[in-house]
């Protein structure tokens, strides 16, 4: 039995809290419907979903297996897509719609919108229009070619679902997406279901992941404490201000570096290039990194956290 | 031939790290120098020759 049943409206909101160890699932109901998704850490809601970070961990779209992380400087899975019955991608491109698309496409104002419904919807947690952010777009396709960014409608049926674990205490904000003009959800905004549960024994060992973070530099809430967060929203520069930058002055030395041959040639055939630099210095030195990034860097996100 | 090759603190860093993981370890210079003729070896075309010139 669902430990909480929801269905939400269209042109409404939810924003639901989601202990750790609990999964969300999200369901169709009439199908074809996309769901704008927020995510707030429940301890501390300036840690929030960073759809940036995502697709730069797992790409473009997201699918089973990957997880929604937070943005800088905590940059941590807060939830993970543990099952996704229609095995589609899920897009991390978009924005979400707003009154403004709207009235800029039709000269109509105040359109339902999934900015608009996020802000109300986390209202009821002492949340404000700002903290709405890029959203999990669930069920609308995406990706990107010649420089431009595409979406597509997914097709789903009813019943269609995805589930999400959470890796921490966190606010989920959903709502059917507003849209009724542009395709993504059948030129008609239809409700979706939303129900909660413990994770099961076998869920839990295979994807949920430690609080803690893994890397030094997934900082803490407890490590940014002492830095007041502003409240009043006009800014003003502050005149102690005396910069402290952590890794300043970044100093270099030169090396010298013994090639074996045929160095000479390697190093100009590079050159015509015109991408690794001019000096054989900077010539040697960028093929450097280009190896290190293609043998040694690492890149893939399964298996976080990393040992 | 000799080639200066300039390279910053946090550079230095993850060189020697890495340096550190070969049997026997290398100089940081040495690992410099593998990692060119590597790239060129993973890279011939790019690095003006034919695949499989040069080795």
């Amino acid at each position: 039995m669902p430990a909480a049943d929801h269905v939400i409206a269209p042109g409404t909101g939810l924003a639901l809290p989601v202990r750790r160890g609990q999964v969300l699932r999200i369901e169709q109901i009439r199908g074809g419907q996309g769901v704008d998704v927020n995510v707030f850490a429940m301890a501390d809601h300036r840690e929030r979903f960073g759809a940036s970070r995502t697709r730069a961990m797992h790409g473009l779209s997201i699918g089973a297996g990957d997880a929604l992380w937070s943005a800088s400087p905590r940059d941590r899975p807060l939830m993970t897509i543990v099952a996704d019955s229609a095995g589609l991608r899920h897009d991390v491109t978009h924005p979400a719609c707003s009154a403004f698309e709207y009235e800029f496409a039709s000269g109509v104002a105040h359109h339902t919108s999934c900015a608009e419904i996020q802000a109300e919807a986390i209202r009821a947690w002492r949340l404000t229009p700002d903290d709405v952010h890029d959203p999990l777009n669930l069920w609308l396709e995406s990706g990107a070619e010649g420089g431009e960014l595409w979406w597509r409608a997914a097709r789903t049926r009813p019943g269609d679902h995805v589930e999400l674990l959470a890796h921490t205490g966190v606010l989920v904000s959903l709502n059917p997406c507003g849209d009724d003009l542009f395709g993504s959800s059948c030129f008609e905004v239809a409700p979706v279901r939303a129900s909660l549960r413990p994770a099961g024994e076998d869920e839990r060992s295979r994807w949920l992941l430690p609080e803690r973070p893994a890397l030094v530099s997934q900082q803490t809430t407890r490590q940014l404490r002492g830095r007041p967060i502003p409240v009043e929203r006009k800014l003003r520069r502050d005149p102690a201000y005396r910069p402290r930058f952590a890794t300043a002055p970044l100093r270099s030395r030169p090396f010298q570096i013994e090639l074996p041959p045929p160095a000479r040639a390697r190093i100009d055939g590079l050159r015509a290039w015109g991408t690794f630099g001019s000096s054989d210095g900077e010539i040697v030195r960028a093929a450097l990194w280009r190896w290190w990034q293609e043998r040694h860097a690492r890149a893939d996100p399964s298996g976080y956290p990393w040992k | 031939m000799k080639v200066t090759v300039s390279l910053t603190h946090q550079q230095q860093q993850v060189l020697a790290g890495l340096a550190e993981r070969y049997d026997p370890p290398l100089s940081l210079e040495q690992l410099v120098s593998l990692a060119f003729t590597e790239y060129c070896d993973d890279h011939p075309e790019a690095c003006g020759e034919e695949p499989g010139a040069g080795r």
